[in-house]
């Protein structure tokens, strides 16, 4: 059995972040869960994470503004970051992922689509 | 009339029509003839045939009891199918009928939707009427309904004001919950909260004697938020278990236009610490297409809140495209009738097809409501809707036997 990976969760509803993390499990992922953008940049900054899931609508910084922040850092320039967004048209679909996203999950989220997600972003499945 | 004839011999008179009788309508002779042996081989009892409305006409008005079939064409030197379908309908005739004609599909679809508008039953129809042997294996198996004209059947009395308040005060209106599967993989992803009640004696009260009542009492906001606090309670249940499903609540315009409740709704996730994108609020196109400025205000505000908003029963009422464009719906639900019995009926085929491209296009999840059959549910798939529910997937069940049936499915997929 493979050591398994870290991702990052950052959701400041519970229900949420944690149906992710069991999710997360399934597919062989270690998951620590944060509530805030900022508390996701500073768990960033040991740089031990190979995915990122943030929710677009939070208190205080926004899904997009820490998207942004991670990306000034070279280091995790290549960094995987999914947005989790309840928005799905066409429009706002590019526009996250314009924002340096670089792949999206719409809210509700099955667990398939997580998978999906993950398995477009990491060629061979974790 | 020399048009019409009973039978030489038939077995019973035609005055004791059975579970089994059949008249035959028929212009050609010769086809008639054919098709009079081939039902008589499927056990049918032919009480009488004719080959014109007239003749037809005056076995009906001779008071003969209704044969439990009639086997029809659709022109005839006297008339047509259009108006022998009203005349069984003016008449209260309970015969159901079998259309059976060379005419093009949509003369003979019309008859049946006439049929169906004026409460006759219809037991099947074919373009090819020479083929005797076919139509008479088609209605071997036809089971005539017990009480033939039950389309027209008094309306449900609804409940009276102090009844709704006893119903409210006892806490006796409850969501039954009825799953949607997405086709793509397989997963219950959700459940729409129907409204069902419990009365004081433990029967089952269906929502056609509760909806219009609760909204004519002024009761509908608050029967409504009922069932979205149990919705809402079921859907952070079954997250806190690791099953992610979500769940629609049925809201009326009135019930939107109105802040409070709009606000009340808000809490109510809130209290459980719901993500609002779990819930979908569910508005009838009917109510979409009202004065679209309150439309719009009211579904933006929803959707500002973070709920989910679907448009129910796609395709009934008139929407233009350009106002569908400018309500922020996130899912679109096909009415069940253009559903039911799709992979047979390229008619419906075009419609749903056509909704399902329009909805994708606009980015929502196309629901196919009352997918009954395996033959349905591959039809609408293969025509471009996202999700399906309905029987086939599973009736409304109450909340405790929903949360049980979810838990069964491995993985959350349900095999169809």
């Amino acid at each position: 059995m493979s050591e398994p990976r870290h991702a990052l969760v950052c959701d400041d509803n519970q229900l949420n972040s944690r149906l992710v993390a069991v999710f997360l499990k399934k597919l062989g992922w270690q998951t620590r869960i944060v509530d805030s953008g900022a508390a996701a940049l500073a768990a960033l900054a040991e740089g031990r994470y190979a995915l990122v899931l943030l929710d677009m609508r939070m208190p205080g910084m926004t899904g997009e503004e820490v998207c942004r922040r991670i990306r000034e850092d070279q280091r995790h320039a290549a960094l995987p970051v999914i947005a989790y967004t309840a928005h799905s048209t066409p429009e706002e679909k590019e526009r996250i992922l314009a924002a340096g996203f670089s792949g999206l999950l719409v809210k509700p989220t099955s667990f398939a689509d997580l998978r999906e997600a993950c398995e477009g972003l990491f060629a061979a499945a974790p | 009339m020399n048009g019409a004839f009973p039978i030489a011999a038939p077995a019973r008179p035609a005055r004791s029509a059975g579970a089994r009788c059949a008249w035959l309508l028929i212009r050609d002779p010769g086809e008639a003839r054919a098709l009079e042996f081939a039902l008589a081989a499927e056990g049918w009892q032919v009480g009488a045939v004719a080959h014109t409305l007239g003749a037809l006409h005056t076995l009906i008005g001779r008071g003969d009891a209704a044969p439990a079939l009639i086997v029809t064409g659709v022109r005839f030197d006297d008339g047509d199918a259009l108006r022998l379908i009203r005349s069984l309908a003016r008449r209260g005739w309970r015969s159901a009928l079998y259309i059976a004609s060379r005419q093009q599909r949509a003369v003979i679809k019309a008859a049946v939707a006439l049929a169906e508008a004026c409460g006759v039953s219809v037991a099947g129809f074919t373009e090819r009427p020479a083929d005797a042997a076919a139509i008479a294996r088609h209605l071997a198996g036809y089971v005539p309904p017990p009480d033939a004209a039950p389309r027209h059947r008094a309306a449900a009395m609804p409940l009276g004001k102090d009844e709704l308040l006893e119903l409210l005060d006892r806490g006796a209106l409850h969501p039954w919950m009825q799953p949607k599967l997405r086709i793509a993989s397989g997963e219950i992803t959700g459940f729409e909260a129907l409204l069902r009640a419990h009365d004081a004696e433990g029967r089952l009260v269906m929502p056609d004697r509760l909806v219009g009542a609760l909204a004519a009492h002024g009761l509908l906001d608050q029967a409504t938020m009922h069932m979205a606090r149990q919705t809402v309670e079921f859907v952070a249940a079954c997250l806190a278990e690791g099953m992610a499903v979500s769940a629609s609540v049925n809201v009326s315009m009135q019930s939107l236009s109105n802040l409070a409740f709009c606000q009340e709704l808000e809490r109510t996730a809130a209290h459980v610490d719901l993500d609002p994108s779990w819930i979908t609020i569910e508005i009838t196109e009917t109510d979409a297409m009202g004065d679209m400025s309150t439309v719009i205000e009211n579904t933006a505000r929803i959707r500002m809140h973070g709920f989910n908003l679907s448009i129910d029963d796609f395709g009934t009422a008139y929407s233009s495209l350009m106002q569908l464009s400018r309500i922020p719906f996130s899912e679109l639900k096909i009415e069940r009738a253009f559903v039911s019995g799709i992979d047979r009926d390229t008619g419906k085929q075009a419609i749903v097809r056509s909704c399902a491209q329009l909805g994708r296009s606009l980015g929502l999840h196309v629901v196919a409501e009352g997918v009954e059959t395996r033959e349905e549910y591959e039809a609408v798939g293969r025509l471009g809707c996202t999700e399906v529910q309905g029987w086939l997937i599973g009736k409304p069940m109450p909340v405790a036997q929903a949360v049980e049936w979810l838990r069964a499915l491995p993985d959350q997929r349900f095999a169809v």
